[in-house]
Formats: C-alpha cells, structure tokens, sequence
C-alpha cells in the first residue's frame, strides 16, 4: 500500500503543478539592471570577435589597436593625472608571465592574497608603468572567468567616475563605471588597489577584496611580506 | 530558425536564467555571477543549434556551469561560508520588501532539494521547458523528469507550508526565535 500512496493521482499532480507556479510567479522578478548591462556588454563585442576572426589580417590589426589604445590611454592619462578607472585597464588586460608564489607589489610592501583556496588561483602577472608609478597586476582564474588586482604605487590616485561606495571591513571601496566591466578599488597602505573582471560581480570582487582584508588581520605579521619586491 | 545562437537574443532569457540560477544555487549573489558565467561561455565562440531551442541550450550550459561551481565550492574550506555571510547592499530587498523574503523562502526551498530534483523543477517550472526538452538538456529520460519534477513540487509545497507554521506559530507564541533570511 505504501507504494500506492508513491503514485499521485492526476487531481493532485496538478495541484502540486498549479501551486508551484502559483508561488514561482507571486516572487517573478526581473534580474538586477546590472546583470543586464553587464550580459549586454558581454554579448555587443561577440559579433565584432567574429568578423575579426574571419579575417586574420584584421584581427591582427585589431589586436594591434587594441593594445595602442592601451598604451595610447595611459600616456594620455598620465599627461594628466592617472585615475583608478585608468589603472583598471592594466587589470583587465593579459599577463606577461607566470605568478611566483608570492608577490610584492613593487613599490609598495604589499603582498598579493592567495585566492586559490577560495577557487580564484593564481594565473599571471604583468608589470607596468602608469605616469612614473609602478603598476603590478597579478591574475586570478582563467577566460572566461578572470579577475585582475592592480596595485599602483605611489600615493593613492583619484577614482574616476564613482557609481556607488561600500563600507566593509572598515575599508571604503568604490564601484567605478568601468564600461565593459566591474571596477572595485580602494586604498591600502596609501596605495591605490584596483580589482577588475568582465565576468566577476561587484559582489564577488568586495568578497574578495575583504578576504584578504581578514587574511592581513589574522595574520598582523604578514609572514610573507619578506617577498623581494618585483622590479618593473 | 538559424542553427546558429543568436547572440543578440541571449540578453531577453537573462531574467528567466537569473532566476533559474538563484534557484539552483539559493543565492541572489550566487545567482549572478552564475548567469554571467553562464552567457561568458556561451559567448565564447560561435554555438551550433542541433534541434534544440535557445532555452533549452542554455539550461544545459547553466546546469554544466552550476555542476562546475559546485565542484570547485567542494575544493573551498571553510572560509568560503564566512565570505558568504557578508551583508552586501541589495537593493531589491529595498525595493519590494516582501517579495524579497518570499522569494528568498522559495528560492532557498528550491536551493535544498536533491540536485535532480532541483535541476528538474527549475528546467520545468522555471525556465518553462518542456518535459522532453528538459529530459534532453538535463540527460534524463522524459519520465524521469515527470517523475524528479512531482517529488520536487511536493517537496518544496512542503517545505513552505513549514516555513510559513512556524512564521504563525512563532507569532501567535511569540516564543520563536527570529528566522534567518540566510
């Protein structure tokens, strides 16, 4: 009998269906604007990648542009005053090479986190120079789902354009309107730290950013400060 | 229709996927970056339709994306639950209060369930596949869905219904602790 009581008749199947959209559709709601603007950017670049890989020549050129518009935006940003939002591009570009297993940010006495316990390994690192300052970007994931942590020497830099500010921790991050990405950067030590990604949310990025916050509290000695700096 | 993924059309299923994810994964947060996962590795390069709707296509991406956050949270310590906890600003929560907590009970309802079970009703009830359709993106026989998605409408109704006893209990003792809305 008790198998009997495992087959529903058809009455209550639909009762069971009915009422689950009943509750599924009081609760409808549309996903954040956010997420929508960040699956739009995602989606309006998709159709110029594959004109470019069509033509090799093109992409070629493409890539080229791409990467003097890099270098174009920098020197014309440090003609002025380099900003955080201007940082973050180095922070969503590519690594030059592997990570060592520790980092120091040159110029500076901090050490990049470890997030490869909280599934964020490591992946690479690029060194550059934005207005005299050294900038060391460490990578974490890989493409898709990458994040860029840029550390700028130096004394900390003007944000840029702000879209909102967070408190957590007792450190004050701000969400800068990066265009086709999340920007969150904040000052440490008097430098400025910039977390970036294309795929990553403004929530995983704090999440993140506050991780380390507890991993330098833990540990207030900082075991792996005695990294050498890295030349850039 | 092109065999081809529209990429342009892909922005119009975000809303159903986003709900979808935070279904399958019990958190708003979680949700998000489970959808733009999801859409990063769609957009990756050129998809190929075989016999299958958008829809469809992506539930079984969702679904591999999920499986595979899944996987690397198994690798996670500790911590991981800690970071999870942090109070981060939600302006949905602001905006329609209650809706936010109803919805934060069902999703998280859902969230509980047996993962084939969870997978069935978000393939069905959510994102609005049909039996067979979902049968094809999640691998199963149609049946099987007919029957996953049956014990995981009762089960959710269930969890609900207890939800909202103990929420009249509580008020009319007054003795209840406070609910968590984690």
């Amino acid at each position: 009998m008790g198998s009997m009581s495992e087959i529903p008749d058809r009455d209550r199947r639909e009762a069971d269906r009915e009422r689950i959209r009943v509750l599924l559709r009081a609760v409808e709601a549309p996903a954040p604007a956010a997420l929508h603007e960040r699956i739009a950017r995602l989606a309006t670049p998709r159709g110029e990648r594959a004109r470019a890989r069509r033509i090799p020549g093109f992409a070629l050129a493409g890539a080229c542009a791409a990467a003097l518009a890099v270098v174009l935006v920098l020197t014309l940003s440090g003609s002025s005053a380099p900003t955080a939002l201007g940082a973050s591009k180095l922070a969503l570009s590519h690594a030059q090479g592997p990570a060592p297993a520790t980092l120091t940010a040159a110029g500076t006495t901090i050490v990049f986190p470890n997030w490869s316990s909280l599934g964020w390994p490591s992946s690479g690192v690029r060194r550059d120079r934005l207005d005299g300052r050294a900038v060391t970007t460490e990578f974490y994931g890989n493409y898709p789902g990458m994040i860029g942590y840029s550390i700028v020497s130096g004394s900390a830099l003007s944000w840029g354009t702000i879209e909102s500010r967070i408190s957590r921790s007792s450190t004050s991050f701000v969400v800068l309107r990066g265009g086709h990405a999340q920007v969150v950067a904040w000052v440490e030590d008097g430098h400025t730290c910039v977390l970036a990604s294309r795929t990553a949310s403004v929530a995983t990025l704090v999440r993140l950013a506050v991780a380390q916050d507890a991993t330098a509290t833990a540990a207030p000695s900082r075991p792996w400060s005695g990294g050498v700096a890295s030349p850039v | 229709m092109s065999p081809h993924l529209d990429p342009d059309s892909l922005p119009a299923h975000v809303d159903r996927l986003y709900r979808a994810a935070w279904a399958l994964s019990g958190s708003p947060y979680d949700a998000e970056d489970l959808v733009q996962e999801t859409f990063a590795r769609v957009l990756a390069r050129p998809r190929l339709l075989r016999g299958g709707d958008e829809l469809a296509y992506l539930m079984r991406v969702l679904r591999n994306t999920f499986l595979d956050s899944l996987r690397t949270a198994s690798r996670r310590p500790q911590a991981t639950a800690q970071l999870d906890d942090l109070e981060i600003a939600d302006p949905r929560s602001s905006e329609r209060p209650e809706q936010a907590l109803e919805a934060r009970e069902l999703y998280g309802a859902i969230a509980d369930l047996p993962e084939d079970f969870r997978l069935a009703l978000v393939a069905v009830d959510i994102m609005g596949l049909s039996y067979g359709e979902a049968g094809r993106a999640l691998r199963a026989r149609e049946a099987t869905i007919t029957s996953r998605l049956h014990r995981a409408r009762r089960r959710v109704g269930a969890a609900v219904d207890g939800e909202r006893a103990k929420e009249s209990g509580g008020e009319r003792e007054g003795s209840a602790p406070p609910r968590s809305l984690d």
